[in-house]
Parts: C-alpha cells; structure tokens; sequence
C-alpha cells in the first residue's frame, strides 16, 4: 500500500507556534495582547469591549467567512478577518496606557506578519468543533428530518434527465458516476461540461487563489473525473489531472483548494485509474485507510491538507457511495457496510421522497453488489429509485456491476426474484421482471 | 358480563369510589383542601366553588378532548389527568384573584350544586346501561321462538360471468396494485388511525376483493392476480402504511417499541394475516412463508422480520397472553370484529399449514366472544375498554354492536353462532327483499339509491347502499334481484374514469367492499379459508403479457378445456400477443377457438406447455380444446 503523508509534525510545530504566539500576545503586550489573544480563540471577542454590535458583527462575518471558506476554498478570507480583527482588538481595546499601546500596535505589526499562518489552526479547531456539532445535531431524528426535507431540490425532470438542475457539484458527480456504468447520453455529457460547472471552478479559482486562464488546471476532482470519464479531457488535461494527482498529498487533487472531500476524491482516483494512472488509486486506497478510515462508524466529511485534519463525517449516502465506490475497486472491506446497514435500511424505509434518502438507497444497492446481505436485498428492493440523478446514477451503475459479475463476495440469492435490486427500478413496474 | 368485563368494572366502580371517599374528606376538612375535594367529586367542580365557572367550564371542555383522545388516540391518562388537574389547580386558586368578584370569594351552594352534578352523571351513566340491558333481556323469549321457527333461504350464489364494469374495476384494481411497491397512486392517505382515510384497511380490504376473483373468475390464470395480491401484502411493510402504531404504543402502552406485530394492534396484525391467508388460499404462492420475507424496518434501520408463520404465532401469543383472550387494537381497545379477523387469521393459517394455532385458541377465543361480548339479544358488543369493561357505541356500526362480525360473519371460526345470526339480521330482509323483487323488469331494477357520506366525509355515495342490497338480495337467495341490482348501481355510480382515478364513485375503501361482495360467488373468502390453496385443474394460461392484456376469465369446467375472456390492458397493442399455456396434456393438439373460428392451433410440449398469438383489440371470448376433446 502506498503511503500516506505524515503531517503529525506539521500539525504540532503548528500548534505549538500558535499556542506560543497567543501566549506571548497575551503575556507579554498586557491588556491589548490578551484581547488579541482571545480574538484568536473565538473572532470578534477581543473586540467586545469596543463595541459589542462590532464583535457579533465580527463573529457573524466570520462564520461566514468560514463557510465560504469550507465550501469553496477561500482560505484568505476567514484568515484576514481574524487577522484583521485581531489587529483591531489590539488597537482599539480599553483605557491603556500610551507605552501598553504602542507597544501593542508595534508588536502587533511584527507578530501579525509572523502568526499570518498560525492563528488558522485555532479557527481550524473552531471550524472542527462547529463541523461536529452540526454533525452530531444533525443525526437526531427530529433534526434530521427537518434537514432531509431541506435537502430535497430535485428537477422537475427525474432521473438523468434531469441532470442539468443539479448543482454544479453533483451534476459533475452524478455525470462521473454514470459513465461508469457505461456509455452516457448526450445530456449527461452535457451536463459534465457545462457553463454552470466551469463557471464555479473559474470562480473559486479566481477568488480562492487569484487564478486565471483553465478552470481545470488545479483541484476540482469531481469536475475533472467526470469529463475525464465522460471522454472530455484532452490528452494535456489528462496530463495535468494527473500530475496534480501526483503533486496532491492526498494522491488525488482536491476538490476545492485545499479541501479534499471522499466522494470527489474516489471519483478522481476512478477517473485516473480507468485513464492507467494505478498509483493514483493506490494511493487514495492508502488515505482510505489512514487520514479518512472509518471511525466510530463514520468517515471524515472533509480532510484539510496542509495541516491534514480531518473535519466533520461524511453524510451517509456519501459515506455510502464513497466506501461503494471503493469496495467495487478493491480499495476498501466490508467493514463500512457493516456500519453503514441500519442507517441505509432506514433511507429505505423512509423511502425517496428526499434526495439524500434517495442517494442512501442507490449507494446501498451498488454496496449488495459485493455482499451477501439477502434481508437487505429485501428491504433495498422497495424503493423505486427514480428521481434525483445521482441516486439514478449509483442505481445504474450498481444494475451495470450486477450484471457483468462484479459480485466479488460469495454466491448468494441476490438477483434473484423478489429480492433482484440490481434493475433500473424507474424502468420497472412491480417486482417481477 | 363475564367475569372478565366484571372484574374491570368493579375496578373501576372501586377507582370511582375510592376518588369519591378521598374527595369527601377533602371537603369536609375546609379551605383548598374543599375546593380540590369536589373537583374530585366532579372535574372541576372546585372551580364553582372558588368562583370561576369559566374555569369549570373549560374543565369540562378539557374532559371532552380528553374523551375523545382516549377513543382516538388511547389517550388513557387524559381523563384522569385533567381530573386530577383540575383538583390541584381548583386547589392553588382558591385564594386566587376572581373575574369580577373579591378575591378568595367562595360559593358555598356549588358544594350541594357539584354532588347533585356527580349523582346525575353517574346516574345517567348507570340508568342508560341498565335500561339498555333490561330492554334487549326483554326480547329473549321473542328471539328464542323466532330462532326455533325461522327458516331462511338459500343464498344465492352463483357462477357470474363479468361484465364490462367486472373489467374496469378489476383493471383499476390491477394498475392500483402493480405500480411500484413504494407508490401509492389512487390510494386515499389522511390520519392513519382510525379513520376512513387508513391505507392499510384499504390493502385489506383489496385484497379481500381480488382473492375470491382469483378462485372463482380466473382460477386457470393466476399470474397476474397473484402479483396483485402480492403486491397489496409487501405494500402493508411500508414504514408510511404502519408507523401510526409506534405513536399509538408510546401514548397508548408508553412503550416505544415500533414493531407492529409484538404487542396489540389486531386490527393490523390480524387483518394482514387474514390478507395473507386468502393470497395463499387463492395462489399458492408460499413466498410468505420464506423467513424475513415480511420485514418492517424503522426509520433508523431497525428491523423487524416476519414471515407468514411468525406473523401468525405473533397473533396467537397476543392472543394468549391477553386477560381478556380478546386483545386490543389500539391500545386499551379490544374489538369483536378485529378479534375474530384474527381467529380468521389462525384458522387460515392452520388449515395452509397443518398446525393447531386455532384449534388450541378456539375453545378460550368463544368463551370470551360468548360471555364477555355477548348482549342478551344475541348482538355482540364491538368494543370494549381492556382498562375500565365498558363498551359503548362508538357510532362504527348501528347502535355499536352486531349478530355477526369478522370479514366472514363467523362463518368460517363458528358456522353455529353464524347461522344464528344470519338469522337475527336477516329478520324481516325476505320479505323486503322480495319486494324489491317485484320492481325489477326484464333484468332491469329502475332505481336509484339516495347518496350517503363515506365515513371519511370526503364524498357521498350511493355505492355502499348498493353494496348492502346486492348482499343482502344473495343472503335470502334473490340472485335476479342481485344481478339487476348490479346493473343499477353501475348505471348510477359509473364515473368513466380509469386509474388513478376511481370507476365508481366511492371512496377506496368502500370501493373494495364494494368489489368484494361483487365477486364473492360462488365461493365467498370463509369458504376459501376453510379450503386452503386448491390447484386449478385443466390448462393454465401462464404467460400474458402486462398492461397490454387483461385476462377477466380463465376457467376450466371439465379439466380439459379452458375459457378464456381477454380484453384490452390499460396500455393496449395493436400486434399479436403471446399467450403461453401450461399444464396440458403432453404432445396433444389444442385449437384456441372464437366461436367456432379457429384462431390458433398448437400442439403441447413433453411437458405440457404450448404458445399461442393472437391479438386483442377488443373483448376476445375464446376457449381453448384438445383437438380430440368436444368444442362444443
């Protein structure tokens, strides 16, 4: 197995400078300093004896920040508020006196210019603990319905159809996952290249790292698999996907700057694998096992590269179709179906009137193409998978598996009447053939 | 009474009693204690006597929520709670301020004013009981003669052929039950308690309809009913059909457990079970009895796996472990109808299986139908309370009791007490009937029948009162009028709609009653259930194709030739169709005849199976021979 970058002492050499900086800033500039300090650990707090309306505004503008910043990549941004914050909190706190604050604001200079880096890892562990927060919320039943009937957003075309209404994200994932199972319609090549899809990764290109020219030079995974399997990559694009595979720490380029999510990266790894680059699926199959291995049941949501921290657990019909997706290409076990059963059996129960229950289900068939689970064949035959995309995409793709014999587990009923839920269900009308 | 109801009303009465004692002493001892002493005596009561009869009132209007909770959702805590509510708080404001009035005024008349209140309802209470009873005891002797001179006739039952309105219902019937498993297009979904809106009374009740066509319409081609069926069973596993019961458990039993079969809720557990009987019964088909092949699955993954024998051995232990033998429905609630459902359930399974589940059950099952239900005038109570014995009219059925109940009218778990009342409801119906009779001409009955609300109050129809006359005309043996009466009500209630809409213009649920007495002859579903699974005899028509071709009629009266009606599917085609037969006599010639046109001939394999193409562009009435059998 290949391996997997070490970044433990990265992560510490970090943390300590940071912890040093914020110690010092709090030590040693008095006043000012500690309210820089406890800027750093919660933004906007060192300004609360400014203005209290300030630092909301300060805390808000930073959660913000750090959504934008999770969900496209803008690092600079969440790091310039804390830092400009911070500077702020140094120079505008309280009745100091004239040496505290100059010296404050002259040391502020010096050490803003040297924490730029390390303050972030503080706001790191904010982000984490809001991640885990949002995820462990999330999970409550009651919760967790009103989120799912949140997430329903489907085309009013189903099926891949209706690819070209899904967001750019998911259209690039659902188009990659259903050229896998083979040929793909016209629509979902479309789909694969579309303005909606090049305009985000030019966007957070120029925004997150000030980049101009090919969307596709950098990061953008799902993007960049899907036209790769899709046939749309030229050979130069192909050469640069897997380069920046090879450069990538995670072995697969990420998806968007810095952040590396498991589906995007599996897609990646597939793409590069199906185009001959083996190391590229070795090496995620490495990361699989490390950085992003099943914990307490879950895997990462997201992994941060330059520190290597892994935020958040993955949603399940993601963690579903990631762990399938990399069962059905030998980069895994059984082990996630193992934790991952009751969740997708109650997608099933649930049924598909949301889109993530929808994707659950899809992602649970693809995984019975490689175990021998014959009650969960049962229960994953009822639904009818037919509406969101992606959930149409890992249905045709697990069909597809089944059909060519990719059941790799031992020789068990599945496939077979009534319990054969390897079969496009929107193409179907009952149980029986 | 049996000593069961009995026992739970002497409880009561002795619950009553003791709040009574305790709401005495707290009178007499004065001050707060006086005002929580006669909401004890009378809910709310204290609130008269601190001077705030609006606080009495809404008491009272807490009281009839509460009662209906307890009805609808086995809220058995309501009552008590805004009882013993209304105590504490007629307590704590005693010294409150009063609307209108000096604060800490007290009425001293509301204290005779809430006895008198008390002694009047339970009064009431006891007088309507004992009136009640007194009356029905009166007509034993009257009822005893009748019983021991009465003749009744012969129902009528006879070999219908389908008619154009037999074909559009059953297709409706059809393209309800084989969307997909997860769909539920053209069903009527609302609360899933109690109403008429349930889902999972109207799989029942669809099933009920379509087993008795597959054994008397189209024994001989069973493919695609039997996929109807087996749809109509998988769809009741579906978390929306079934996730009422954990709320019902968690008010009801304050038990959390989701599984629908463990505990109570007959009225799912036994209907379902009667359901899968009759599919059994009238297909063959024993995919139920495969282990896990009915699993419930809760919304967190949980599982809850049944197969036909588990599902049964779950109603018998429910059964068994019941103080009452009768268990609940809904918490608290244990109805004659749903019970004897479920007696219908073991018998069917036991007669498939060969086990004794009934047999074992049965002789406890008519003690309690006898002693604990029974009503001096041979009416059965439907209801009964499992916490307090009592039983009311609870506006289902007239007057909340009947001479017979079940889907099969005891006819199959005790032919004694269903006779007798066939005989107690028939009373007087010959005579109507016959002249009813009188009015129809050349086959016609010109009439229409007045429209009445469906139970849902989502329409009015004239379907049920239809219903009941075409059943009724069978049950003295007036099978002309039947007939007619049939005719009419599609004249009356046709809508020309096809699915998802409704052919007739009734609701689901009675629209299944509806089909079901239609297609109950010659064998009704408690002959069915007494029969077992009984292989068709003569050629089978196998394979059809779906949506193209509906097959209305497969039967086979002398094991050698088979009749055939074919028409148009929902989606139908202009090219020949393939029809595949099994089961015939090896290496024989068959002609496939219209009339006496020839359509096709083929010639039988070693194993017995031929095929044949023909097309169906309209109605095809075909028959299909040996060539060395008679095509008369």
């Amino acid at each position: 197995m290949a391996d997997v970058p070490s970044l433990r002492v990265r992560r510490v050499v970090t943390a300590a400078v940071s912890l040093t900086i914020t110690a010092l800033l709090a030590v040693a500039l008095g006043d000012p300093g500690a309210h820089m300090a406890q800027n750093l650990v919660i933004p906007g707090i060192g300004l609360l004896e400014v203005s209290r309306l300030l630092a909301v505004a300060v805390l808000v503008v930073t959660t913000a920040a750090i959504v934008v910043w999770v969900t496209w990549g803008i690092d600079w941004l969440p790091a310039g508020i804390v830092l400009g914050s911070t500077v702020a909190a140094g120079l505008l706190t309280g009745d100091h006196a004239a040496d505290v604050a100059d010296a404050a604001r002259g040391s502020a200079g010096q050490l803003v210019a040297v924490a730029a880096a390390h303050e972030f890892p503080l706001v790191v562990l904010v982000v984490g603990g809001v991640m885990w927060l949002r995820t462990t919320v999330g999970r409550m039943p009651g919760v967790r319905r009103l989120a799912a009937r949140r997430s329903r957003g489907v085309s009013t075309v189903p099926g891949l159809g209706g690819i070209g209404a899904l967001p750019p994200l998911d259209r690039s994932r659902a188009a990659a996952i259903a050229a896998m199972a083979g040929p793909v319609p016209a629509s979902v090549r479309d789909a694969a290249a579309s303005d909606a899809v090049v305009t985000r990764a030019r966007r957070i290109g120029l925004f997150a790292r000030g980049r101009h020219g090919d969307p596709f030079a950098v990061d953008h995974a799902a993007a960049r698999a899907a036209l790769a399997l899709t046939g749309q990559l030229d050979d130069a694009a192909m050469a640069r996907f897997a380069g920046d595979a090879h450069d990538a720490a995670a072995g697969v380029p990420a998806s968007e700057p810095t952040w590396v999510r498991p589906l995007d990266a599996t897609i990646a790894a597939i793409a590069l694998r199906a185009a001959g680059h083996e190391v590229a699926g070795r090496r995620w199959a490495a990361m699989l096992a490390g950085p992003f291995a099943l914990r307490h049941g879950h895997r990462p949501g997201t992994w941060w590269t330059p520190l290597g921290i892994r935020l958040g657990s993955a949603p399940v019909w993601e963690h579903a179709a990631t762990s399938a997706l990399a069962r059905a290409h030998g980069w895994c076990d059984d082990a996630d179906w193992r934790v991952l059963r009751p969740r997708l059996l109650g997608a099933a129960a649930r049924g598909t009137a949301v889109a993530v229950d929808e994707r659950s289900i899809a992602a649970a068939r693809l995984w019975l193409v490689f175990v021998d689970d014959e009650q969960a064949a049962r229960i994953l035959a009822r639904p009818t998978v037919h509406r969101d995309p992606l959930a149409v995409a890992l249905d045709r793709l697990a069909t597809t598996l089944a059909a060519t014999g990719a059941h790799s587990g031992s020789t068990g009923s599945i496939g077979l009447d009534p319990t054969d839920v390897h079969r496009h269900t929107a193409e179907r009308g009952d149980l029986v053939p | 009474m049996g000593p069961v109801t009995r026992l739970l009303v002497l409880r009561t009465v002795a619950v009553v009693v003791v709040v009574q004692a305790i709401g005495i002493a707290l009178v007499v001892s004065g001050g707060r204690a006086r005002a929580a002493g006669l909401s004890l005596a009378l809910p709310g009561g204290g609130f008269l006597y601190t001077a705030a009869p609006i606080a009495f009132v809404l008491t009272w209007v807490a009281i009839s929520v509460a009662l209906v909770l307890w009805w609808g959702m086995s809220v058995h805590w309501g009552i008590p709670l805004v009882w013993l509510a209304s105590a504490v708080a007629s307590a704590l404001w005693a010294t409150g301020p009063r609307l209108g009035i000096d604060r800490g005024t007290t009425w001293g008349w509301a204290i005779p004013v809430v006895y008198v209140l008390a002694a009047a309802a339970i009064g009431s209470l006891v007088f309507t009981f004992e009136a009640r009873f007194r009356r029905k005891r009166a007509k034993v002797t009257e009822l005893n003669e009748y019983l021991a001179t009465a003749t009744l006739p012969e129902p009528a039952r006879p070999l219908r052929t389908p008619n154009a309105m037999d074909a559009e219902l059953l297709r409706w019937a059809y393209e309800l039950t084989m969307q997909p498993v997860d769909e539920f297009r053209g069903f009527e979904w609302g609360e899933q308690f109690h109403g008429g809106t349930v889902v999972r009374y109207q799989l029942n009740y669809l099933g009920w309809a379509l087993a008795p066509y597959a054994v008397n319409y189209v024994p001989n081609a069973p493919r695609q009913i039997e996929l109807a069926l087996r749809n109509l069973v998988i769809k009741q596993t579906d978390l929306r059909v079934w996730r009422y019961w954990r709320t019902l458990n968690l008010i009801g039993n304050l038990d959390a457990n989701p599984d629908p079969l463990v505990r109570d809720n007959i009225m799912f557990s036994g209907f379902t079970g009667d359901q899968i009987n009759l599919y059994e019964a009238a297909t063959g088909s024993t995919l139920f009895d495969e282990p896990g092949s009915l699993t419930f699955v809760w919304e967190d993954g949980r599982t809850f796996a049944y197969d036909h024998h588990s599902w049964m051995e779950a109603v018998q232990r429910n059964f068994d472990k019941s103080r009452l033998t009768f268990f609940p429905c809904e918490p608290g609630w244990a109805f004659a109808a749903c019970n004897t459902i479920g007696a219908q359930a073991l018998l069917g399974h036991d007669r498939l299986h060969g086990t004794t589940m009934w047999s074992d059950l049965e002789p406890r099952w008519r003690t309690a139908l006898e002693e604990e239900y029974l009503l001096p005038d041979g009416n059965y109570a439907n209801i009964r309370s499992t916490h307090t014995g009592l039983s009311w009219d609870t506006g289902e059925t007239p007057g909340g009791e009947y001479f017979t109940t079940g889907s099969h009218g005891f006819a199959d778990v005790a032919p004694d007490l269903a006779l007798r009342g066939r005989m107690l409801q028939l009373r007087g119906a010959p005579e109507k009937m016959a002249g009813l009779a009188t009015m129809v001409r050349d086959g016609e009955l010109t009439l229409e029948l007045p429209e009445e609300w469906e139970r849902n109050r989502a329409r009015q129809t004239a379907v049920n009162a239809w219903t009941k006359l075409i059943a009724g005309a069978r049950m003295v043996g007036q099978g002309e009028l039947a007939e007619a009466a049939l005719r009419a009500a599609d004249r009356q209630c046709a809508t020309g709609e096809v699915w998802p809409e409704r052919p007739l213009r009734v609701g689901v649920s009675n629209l299944a009653l509806h089909m079901l007495v239609r297609w109950s002859t010659p064998m009704d579903n408690a002959t069915l259930n007494l029969r077992g699974w009984v292989p068709p005899v003569g050629p089978v028509l196998d394979e059809v194709p779906w949506p193209q071709v509906l097959v209305t009629v497969a039967r086979s009266s002398d094991g050698e030739t088979l009749d055939l009606v074919l028409r148009p599917g929902p989606t139908p085609s202009d090219a020949p169709v393939a029809l595949g037969f099994v089961a015939l006599r090896p290496a024989t010639s068959y002609r496939l005849l219209d009339g006496t046109e020839v359509l096709a001939e083929c010639t039988a394999s070693a194993e017995g199976t031929a095929e044949v193409t023909i097309p169906v562009s309209g109605v095809r009435t075909l028959r299909l021979v040996p060539v060395d059998g008679a095509a008369s």
